[in-house]
């Protein structure tokens, strides 16, 4: 159809884009204006034309040239600019992102938008690069340039067309920049690996090369061989038996659709269970209980926390789960990189009809419900489509089995096995296998063909050796997705010029507005209680007694958004971080240290800038009157927790402000044993402080961390004020105000944890009535002879709750709003701005509250809120996972010193083994049974959680759920995955 | 689709301050309405026909001193890309109809016609943005041609905030959704408003940077249409004089 | 609505029952009134055409098509009719639409169907924007003139979907689309309906609004694959209304066959010499 081109007054012509949308079944005409233009330049300082047609933005700034008038050489000396096609962005983004290759780069307005379509996170990338300008990353909008606008043939397909549109940007550069437009011939280079695409491109004059042939051409080439990815070094040619399917294709896009729609398929996210990696659940809707896949074959190919499509298998296959331990290590350890071998797994079976389907549904919905336990029978299903994958940068390191010993340079392929457990090995090829041994490694995953075993993946960087220090940590912050790459200089530039001289302007006569409404509280005796050897103070105390007798109590939070603006880089890289990260040796800051541990801490003996919440209280610490504002105080002291309570508990010091401080801890004590009676639960878990070697920093020590009334006292304070600004932002911004909330644990969490304590403990339980009677329930658990045992219970019970999560206060009503754990109707985040931008914004949001300063639109926009409290949420749970994980690194190193014999607890036990957890180190390790005892004579007993054997001297044994145990603890570092890890023997 | 790029161009090919193809046409509609036009604002295409000044068909709509307008708008089931039935009495139709009510009472020399009825009707064939505007224009240009004494051109166009910080003039409906929008009216050559609406929420200290680049778009069609209008008289006069 | 003087009135009843009949405008009896119509200018519907009469009267016709499940709808077709100044629960649009929807009966639904599950639901929409004659045969020619210029969109997902439900995807590119037309084998030819005027013995085709104030009865006819069909309504446009004389209405459906060819041929010319230049008028 020819679109006609009507050409208008203002010198522009506008053609008409009409193409057919299938959504939801329907087929929608959609016509949209296409306005073609003659005033896009080159980008390229080598042209002269260009500087005279170029238009301002809406800004009033003309577009800024950046293409080099004399860009990098090839091997033969030609200049050259790179104009890139879709494919090679997709694939090989981190080789573009690299600085020794990919300068002066042409990314035509075809290829970002269908970059953008398929991948949107690679797109934010390209768009980084082309913002960052040192790499000289341009985008030419070939579609609104007359020049360059392509027309669809009648019967061409859209990607035929859109391979003519790129080949017609590179054409066009090549006359433009070799004409008299500029003074020396700039060459260009069309990079594409699609044959066919290529060869139209030579034939029409453009030099067109693929990715390889490209970087053979550069001078550095042979260096960044190994960094091409798999899929386009070797398209589908590594060793094996192509013609075999080792795994079902997935449905058609369509077909899925379709079983949404009409209930024959359903979408979820895939967990593989931690104890067994060829299983896994997939949580619905539909069903009461999550389903089960199990089988490599039914997992078909997905990786854990891939967002995936599944489909109910026949009743028959309906099995109970697994009550078996299996780790990937045990299974295709000594699988070649090379082969593809027969699979594990069954047979499923030939076409089913969608009437089939939908009756196994009813039987599987059925099924899940049943709320006894009769059966312990559950649906399972397979997987037939994959919608989002979760791929990363994944850290892990060179299988050694999987390297041959031969030497030579030729690229080979081997396994690399990731740090995380839950995923499968993934073949790589590279040239340097053996210089990579014995080192993390960062890959990145490309493709798994269903013709292949395995994932295909390539080399990214190495990190250093295994066990060094710096490897670890840095794994560790790759594998749980924290930034911690300095702050760019966009962002440092957004601090106060003065930096370390910064000192709060005199108060006495202040010209700015601002400063005028901030109230002058350097009169009040402030201290600040923090862990010892801290230097980023975000809260500050005082109290004092008014001469009604009430008490004055003000908490006092750093006043981080008076230098945190919004829309600026320092926010933006704030928010993307989302909270700082505390590993045991270091400390990844959110904000730059600047400003946590200079200018907002609220350091002692020095004017800061506050936030602070006022209240009148009486004697039993109810609150009186309310007030929030912003201020300057002038901390007296900076205790830490033992100093501060030693100070309070020592009667010869009676000065004022020892006196104020025993006031706070009488009150804290009120507010402490108000929330016990409303029910707040008190949970352990098993936190763990290592002590580190002074002069080696070598981990020593491992101590739990012990709890002072010190402790408590800021604790209480800092809840009561963030209950108390919740409400204020709540009161001003009912829809967007930034909430944190806990729901309450479902029965079936507990069913289990119930059923364990009901059969081995004499029937104790713990009630779920009410957060009080769960409270009560747990308090009542008590072993006489062992004082652990409750320990134990509250941090199995701990695992058992859901995660408290951030929302924007218009996502749920007010019901919803509900802390269980703390039980509290409304709550959010206030007191550590430092630390976590969840308060950044809830400080944005009460200098709103309180007229102090208009709120961004941002914190009032629903969307935007949602898109922040999302990503704030999953930070949140990384930098916790990152946590753990360096304890479990450190605790790892610490036992290496100190193999010995400790008490331990059973809290999980198999048919093959049991899990013991030890309480001194926090710690816990899988025993298996032929570490124990003989295979063969073991029974386990599921309905009484035993599990009974002959053990290694001939005894018979039982161990159950529960039981206290005596294990030797020993730190082995697995060969295979490089992971050192706990291992404990029973006694 | 990124709305406003980097590169300062907009999902259609426009940049920030440009407006779409404007078209009209005026007397289209010779024998069946006293004045009429028809407006293509970009995709969005209206049809207007006035009829007046004439007796009022209500005793209610007599009005001693001025003239009263009528307006009826009606937007086709097919103006969308998915097909919606719409009730005339649709809120969304009722503010439109009363907004140009309240404009053109003030825009025309009512007092030179008292006690009649001039009647409006609003056709609304496609609608891809600027609705409003649109439907100003077309009142315009037809009560214009229905030879009506108007104090002057009433030239609308909508103009946008990107993303807090980018005016954009002339919104279409993928850019009507996602950002706010402000439709007015604009006397003549004058910087004088026959008509503001805001729909959404903008910050303040942006207002005037939108506003002033939707009074210049205003002045621009008022151009276009007065170009129209005068080629219009200059073919008549041609016809008559012999 | 011209009202017309007794002196008029009587003037035009003595020249309309005249024979030779003498029209005001001095048409033949036969004769249609000239139209001037476009098609295909809206280009978000399927179909479109604009039909226009020298007195004024307008009407313009969108088509839409959406896909939907034959087992929830009874129909296939679907009709909306907007008349300016006409309430659409009044009976004058009723009836309009009563005949056009009777008229579409015979569409040949087969080619709406797409898979044995999905298939197309056309929406017919009109709006007439003036009138001043009854508009039924100016809708019915803007009708037939939309349906036939109308395009669908061509399906590439599986036509067979009894057993494995599929969502219908389509191909993407315009150009693909079908006309009716091309879909069919036989030649598509939808139904358009005449209006004759009665008055003693004579018959005029197409009256003009003085002539249907005068006449006796009027008769609204079918006409299809190149014969007079049903439906055929006598209705009554004026005060008058007598009734018809049998030997009068069959010699009306004579005059029918014999003259109905020539308005479809005209339509299809029209189509045949229409620029495809997408602008309305």
């Amino acid at each position: 159809m020819i679109t006609n081109r009507k050409r208008l007054s203002s010198g522009l012509s506008v053609t008409s884009k009409v193409f057919v949308r299938s959504r939801n079944g329907n087929a929608l005409k959609i016509v949209r204006e296409h306005y073609l233009r003659n005033d896009i330049p080159c980008y390229s300082h080598a042209c002269h034309k260009c500087q005279e047609i170029v238009k301002p933005d809406a800004q009033g700034q003309l577009p800024k040239f950046i293409l080099s008038s004399s860009p990098t050489k090839t091997k033969d000396g030609v200049s050259h600019y790179v104009v890139i096609d879709t494919n090679i962005i997709l694939h090989a983004i981190d080789l573009l992102e690299n600085t020794q290759c990919f300068y002066d780069v042409i990314v035509p307005q075809t290829v970002l938008e269908e970059v953008r379509n398929r991948s949107f996170p690679i797109y934010q990338r390209l768009r980084n690069l082309v913002k960052s300008e040192d790499k000289r990353f341009v985008v030419f909008h070939n579609e609104y340039n007359e020049a360059t606008y392509v027309n669809r043939e009648k019967g061409q397909s859209i990607n035929d067309r859109n391979d003519h549109a790129i080949r017609k940007v590179a054409s066009w550069f090549n006359s433009h920049l070799n004409t008299e437009n500029s003074p020396t011939p700039i060459h260009i280079i069309f990079i594409c690996n699609d044959v066919d695409n290529c060869t139209k491109a030579k034939q029409e004059g453009i030099d067109a090369r693929s990715l390889v042939d490209y970087i053979d051409s550069l001078p550095n080439g042979e260096d960044l061989r190994d960094l091409i990815p798999s899929d386009i070094v070797l398209p589908g040619n590594f060793e094996g038996d192509q013609n075999e399917t080792v795994f079902p294709e997935y449905y058609s896009n369509a077909r899925i659709m379709a079983g949404i729609k009409n209930g024959t398929l359903y979408q979820g996210m895939l967990n593989i269970s931690s104890y067994n990696y060829l299983q896994g659940t997939v949580s619905v809707p539909a069903f009461k209980k999550p389903l089960l896949i199990i089988g490599s074959k039914n997992l078909n190919r997905a990786f854990n926390s891939d967002s995936v499509i599944v489909e109910l298998l026949p009743k028959d296959k309906w099995k109970e789960p697994s009550s078996t331990i299996i780790e990937e290590g045990s299974i295709g350890a000594d699988d070649n990189a090379g082969d593809d071998e027969d699979d594990l797994g069954e047979e499923t079976g030939g076409v089913v009809s969608d009437k089939e389907r939908v009756f196994l549904a009813q039987e599987a919905m059925k099924a899940t419900s049943s709320k006894t336990n009769e059966s312990r029978l559950q649906p399972t299903a397979k997987i037939v489509g994959v919608v989002r994958r979760s791929w990363r940068y994944y850290v892990g390191q060179i299988a050694p089995s999987s390297v041959s010993e031969e030497t030579g340079h030729s690229s080979r392929s081997c396994f690399v096995i990731l740090m995380d457990k839950l995923l499968p090995k993934v073949r790589i090829r590279t040239r340097k296998a053996k210089e990579y041994l014995g080192q993390r490694i960062v890959i990145v995953v490309d493709s798994w063909p269903s013709n292949s075993r395995y994932p295909n993946g390539h080399f990214v960087r190495t990190l250093g050796e295994i066990e060094s220090a710096e490897a670890e940590t840095e794994a560790l912050l790759l594998e749980h997705d924290v930034e911690y790459r300095p702050f760019s200089k966009n962002v440092l530039d957004c601090l106060p010029k003065e930096g370390d001289n910064w000192v709060v302007p005199d108060m006495t006569d202040p010209q700015d507005p601002q400063l005028k409404k901030r109230v002058d509280l350097r009169d009040r005796l402030v201290c600040s209680i923090d862990p010892p050897g801290c230097v980023d103070i975000d809260d500050a105390l005082h109290a004092r007694v008014l001469p009604n007798g009430n008490y004055e109590v003000g908490v006092h939070i750093a006043d981080v958004t008076h230098f945190v603006k919004p829309n600026t880089a320092l926010d933006q890289e704030g928010a993307s971080r989302g909270t700082s990260v505390y590993l045991v040796d270091k400390r990844i800051d959110m904000l730059p240290m600047l400003l946590g541990t200079n200018l907002c801490s609220l350091k002692p003996f020095v004017d800061r800038f506050a936030f602070s919440v006022i209240w009148e209280l009486d004697e039993n610490a109810n609150i009186l009157k309310v007030d929030y504002m912003k201020s300057v105080i002038k901390s007296r002291q900076a205790f830490s927790y033992e100093q501060a309570q030693l100070r309070i508990d020592d009667p010869t010091q009676t000065d004022e402000l020892t006196n104020s401080m025993r006031v706070l801890l009488k009150l804290s004590k009120k507010l402490k044993q108000g929330r016990m009676d409303a029910g707040a639960l008190n949970l352990a878990s098993p936190e763990v402080k290592v002590h580190m070697d002074s002069e080696t920093s070598d981990p020593q020590e491992v101590e739990i961390k012990k709890l002072l009334e010190t402790n408590s006292l800021v604790e209480e304070f800092m809840l009561f004020a963030n209950i108390s600004v919740a409400r204020k932002i709540y009161d001003s911004y009912p829809q967007t105000a930034m909430l944190r909330r806990h729901a309450p644990p479902p029965a079936t969490n507990f069913e289990t944890l119930n059923d364990m304590l009901n059969v081995r403990k004499n029937g104790m339980s713990i009630s779920l009535e009410s957060s009080k009677a769960l409270a009560d329930s747990l308090d009542r658990i008590v072993d006489p002879n062992d004082p652990y045992f409750n320990t134990l219970i509250r941090i199995m019970s701990t695992r058992c709750m859901m995660a408290a999560e951030y929302f924007p206060s218009g996502s749920y009503g007010y019901p919803e709003f509900r802390h269980y754990g703390l039980a509290v109707d409304i709550y959010t985040h206030f007191t550590s701005p430092i630390r976590r931008y969840c308060d950044v914004v809830v400080h944005r949001q009460l200098a709103g509250a309180i007229g102090y300063e208009n709120l961004d639109l941002s914190h009032r926009d629903k969307q935007r809120m949602e898109m922040i409290v999302k990503n704030i949420n999953k930070r949140h749970r990384n930098a916790q996972f990152a946590g753990r994980s360096s304890i479990e690194y450190y605790v790892g190193q610490v036992m290496r010193n100190n193999e010995a014999e400790h008490e331990g607890y059973v809290i999980k036990c198999f048919n093959n083994g049991i899990v013991v957890l030890v309480p001194k180190f926090g710690v816990e390790g899988l025993i298996k049974l032929e570490t124990m005892g003989d295979l063969a004579t073991a029974n386990y007993n599921e309905d009484k959680y035993e599990l009974t054997f002959t053990d290694l001297k001939g005894a018979q044994r039982t161990v159950a759920m529960f039981d206290k145990v005596t294990v030797d603890v020993k730190s082995v570092k697995d060969e295979v995955s490089g992971k050192r890890r706990a291992q404990l023997m029973l006694r | 689709m990124e709305l406003y790029s980097p590169e300062g161009l907009r999902i259609d090919g426009r940049r920030w301050n440009e407006l779409r193809r404007f078209e009209c046409k005026i007397n289209t509609h010779p024998h069946s309405a006293d004045g009429s036009s028809y407006v293509e604002q970009g995709n969005t295409k209206i049809i207007c026909m006035v009829r007046g000044p004439m007796e009022p068909a209500m005793k209610s709509q007599v009005n001693a001193t001025s003239s009263t307008v009528e307006v009826n708008v009606s937007l086709a089931n097919f103006s969308t890309f998915e097909r919606k039935k719409r009730s005339k009495t649709d809120k969304r139709i009722t503010e439109l109809k009363t907004t140009l009510e309240r404009t053109f009472n003030e825009c025309i020399m009512g007092h030179l016609y008292p006690r009649t009825l001039i009647s409006v009707t609003v056709q609304v064939l496609a609608q891809d943005g600027g609705l409003l505007a649109a439907m100003t224009n077309a009142v315009t240009l037809a009560l214009i041609d229905a030879g009506i004494a108007m104090y002057d051109y009433v030239s609308g166009v909508n103009a946008g905030l990107y993303d807090q910080t980018s005016a954009l003039l002339d919104l279409n409906t993928l850019e009507e959704n996602d950002m706010c929008s402000l439709t007015i009216g604009v006397i003549g050559k004058s910087e004088k408003l026959a008509l503001v609406v805001l729909e959404d929420k903008l910050p303040l200290d942006r207002l005037e940077s939108v506003l002033a680049i939707a009074i210049a778009g205003s002045h621009r069609i008022r151009e276009l249409m007065d170009m129209e209008v005068r080629k219009h008289g200059n073919m008549r006069l041609a016809k008559v004089s012999v | 609505m011209t009202l017309l003087s007794p002196a008029e009135r009587s003037y035009l009843r003595d020249s309309l029952t005249a024979s030779p009949i003498i029209r005001p405008d001095s048409r033949t009896p036969h004769q249609f009134r000239p139209i001037e119509a476009k098609t295909s200018f809206l280009s978000s519907s399927n179909g479109s055409a604009r039909v226009r009469l020298i007195d004024g009267s307008e009407c313009i016709v969108s088509v839409k098509a959406k896909v939907v499940d034959l087992a929830s709808v009874s129909n296939l077709v679907e009709v909306d009719i907007d008349v300016d100044s006409f309430r659409d629960d009044s009976n004058f649009v009723t009836n309009l639409k009563f005949h056009i929807l009777n008229s579409l009966a015979n569409f040949p639904s087969t080619v709406l169907k797409l898979t044995t599950k999905y298939g197309y639901k056309l929406f017919i929409d009109v709006i007439v924007t003036s009138h001043s004659s009854y508009p039924l045969t100016l809708i019915s020619l803007a009708t037939y003139l939309a349906l036939k210029t109308a395009r669908l969109p061509k399906l590439v997902s599986e036509v067979n979907d009894e057993e494995i439900a599929e969502q219908p995807t389509f191909a993407d590119d315009w150009a693909e689309s079908t006309l009716i037309q091309d879909l069919l084998d036989a030649p598509f030819q939808p139904p358009v309906l005449i209006t004759l005027g009665i008055i003693g013995n004579n018959i005029i085709f197409d009256p003009s609004i003085e002539e249907e104030q005068i006449i006796d009865n009027s008769l609204v006819i079918g006409f299809y694959n190149g014969r007079v069909i049903t439906p055929i309504n006598t209705i009554s446009l004026s005060s008058i209304s007598n009734g018809v004389n049998s030997i009068v209405l069959v010699k009306a459906l004579e005059l029918g066959n014999k003259y109905g060819g020539m308005v479809v041929k005209a339509l299809d010319t029209l189509i045949e010499q229409d620029i495809d230049d997408e602008n309305i008028f």
